[in-house]
């Protein structure tokens, strides 16, 4: 489990993070939601020790953040974040030389399924490539966990749908996965848990299931509710 | 260790190409210089030849003496000093290229070289490694390239009119190559030693600035200042010291500025480093 525990961030005088707290179960997809400049990005960045936090803890299975937390989590940023000198087949030699937790049989995968081709500067792919490519590099690893930043954003709709599929498959089975997104109508039906953040405050948290089946509501309701009351 | 060595690799990598071009600036400018300097050199002594009726070079060396690789070499100077001072300011600047280059352009690779699963302190002798062997591998083709340089003097020019000269006794009276290629091994590790521990003080610097930006830009500047001040400090004592004792003083100074800034560059990477 990802344990947030109060977790604040500040920028200067400025407060991105106030008292964040949350869990990430493994085998659940747990959306973190929010509007621009929420502070979900930063929060991801937090978790995998890319940015140091004021206050709070964040622990991985109970341990604290360290140099081994990157053979538990995986990261997928916004951005890929490759070199644009190399190429496609490069990045996987990278991830292979320097992951004991590549899988290269989940790789050459998802390198078809995706329809990436190795010879492919990364300087020259789409944006709809890149964002494949930078989730392969994520789900090749063997990690308990998967926090995504925004892994849908700015890409055509065949990539979404095709991203989006990956998400029911046995690629995600077993792990916790952690996402960001500020459109949650075309995943709202793979997420189990929606953390809803606002100017750096969870105001929101719950299971996608159980609101439906008790309140009879979607997750775009609760965030009309919260976002637009 | 391997990985700390493929990411050496990944560093020269990185480089290779500016690195080559830069030693083929050197070798090609070197060279040419050299060849022009010595076929105008002759084609002086020709004319001067003919204007005093002088017959021989023989005659002409006992009237008006002979040349050596520095003279000559002097005649075309910036063909043979420009590439050196342009590979130095290169270098100087990648020193601060290989730490922003990951953090700027299009895609961030620090994000993936802070995630690696092994320290984030191999990052910092990687790179620290690739400029060591940058600046080494420049030198070394500097002193390969100067008896090829001497052997092509002595190939061009006359016998009569050249005059031996060694390469040690051309590094010696050179201002910047008795530098550069200091001819004892004492001096080139106390400046090769020096110069390495102004790499990792700066080093500590960008670091510093990396992880709180505008403040840490302040505190790098700090930093730097102090440290020149403090490493050159024995320098103004040199009516109370002698020359050994100075430089003696500055490689314990250096030693402990190299040992600050590598704890300070371990600490800030593995908690106060920000993407």
């Amino acid at each position: 489990m990802i344990e947030i525990d109060r977790v604040t961030k500040k920028f200067g005088r400025k407060t991105v993070l106030k008292d964040v707290t949350f869990t990430v179960e493994k085998g659940r997809i747990t959306c973190l939601i929010g509007l621009n400049g929420a502070g979900k990005s930063t929060l991801l960045k937090a978790i995998m020790g890319l940015m140091p936090v004021s206050r709070g803890q964040i622990r991985i299975d109970g341990q604290p953040v360290s140099e081994h937390l990157y053979e538990k989590v995986a990261f997928v940023p916004d951005t890929l974040t490759m070199p644009p000198f190399m190429t496609v087949e490069n990045c996987l030699r990278f991830m292979r030389d320097f992951y004991d937790n590549w899988n290269e049989e989940r790789a050459a995968y998802l390198l078809s399924f995706f329809k990436l081709q190795p010879a492919d500067r990364i300087s020259s792919l789409s944006k709809g490539n890149a964002a494949k490519l930078n989730l392969l590099l994520g789900l090749a690893l063997d990690t308990d966990y998967l926090l995504m930043d925004e892994p849908f954003s700015g890409i055509d709709m065949f990539s979404r749908e095709q991203i989006a599929s990956v998400f029911t498959s046995e690629l995600i089975e077993d792990r916790g996965v952690l996402l960001t997104t500020h459109e949650i109508d075309e995943i709202e039906h793979l997420i189990d848990k929606a953390v809803l953040l606002d100017q750096g405050r969870v105001i929101r948290e719950f299971w996608c299931e159980e609101i439906r089946e008790k309140e009879g509501k979607s997750v775009m309701d609760v965030m009309r509710e919260v976002y637009h009351p | 260790m391997i990985r700390y060595i493929k990411l050496v690799l990944m560093e020269l990598h990185r480089f290779w190409k500016i690195y080559a071009a830069l030693a083929a600036i050197t070798v090609i400018s070197q060279t040419a210089g050299l060849w022009m300097s010595i076929r105008s050199h002759i084609k002086r002594v020709h004319w001067e030849m003919e204007l005093t009726s002088i017959g021989t070079y023989a005659e002409f060396a006992k009237t008006y003496g002979r040349t050596s690789f520095r003279s000559i070499v002097s005649f075309n100077e910036l063909f043979f000093m420009g590439p050196v001072m342009i590979c130095i300011a290169v270098l100087l600047i990648y020193v601060f290229l290989i730490w922003y280059r990951d953090w700027y352009g299009k895609n961030a690779f620090v994000y993936r070289l802070l995630m690696l699963p092994a320290s984030r302190f191999r990052l910092f002798w990687a790179k620290l490694t690739a400029i060591m062997l940058f600046v080494l591998g420049l030198v070394a083709l500097q002193i390969v390239l100067l008896p090829l340089l001497m052997a092509m003097y002595r190939q061009m020019m006359p016998a009569e009119l050249s005059l031996a000269e060694s390469v040690f006794s051309y590094v010696r009276h050179h201002i910047v190559f008795q530098i550069l290629l200091p001819p004892h091994a004492a001096d080139f590790f106390l400046y090769y030693g020096l110069g390495f521990v102004a790499v990792t003080v700066v080093f500590a610097a960008i670091l510093m600035e990396r992880a709180w930006r505008l403040k840490g830009l302040i505190a790098g500047i700090l930093y730097v200042s102090a440290a020149t001040l403090v490493m050159t400090f024995p320098l103004s004592l040199d009516y109370v010291l002698y020359p050994h004792e100075i430089w003696g003083l500055m490689g314990g100074i250096g030693l402990v500025l190299f040992l600050a800034s590598v704890w300070i560059s371990r600490t800030l990477l593995a908690k106060k480093i920000t993407v």
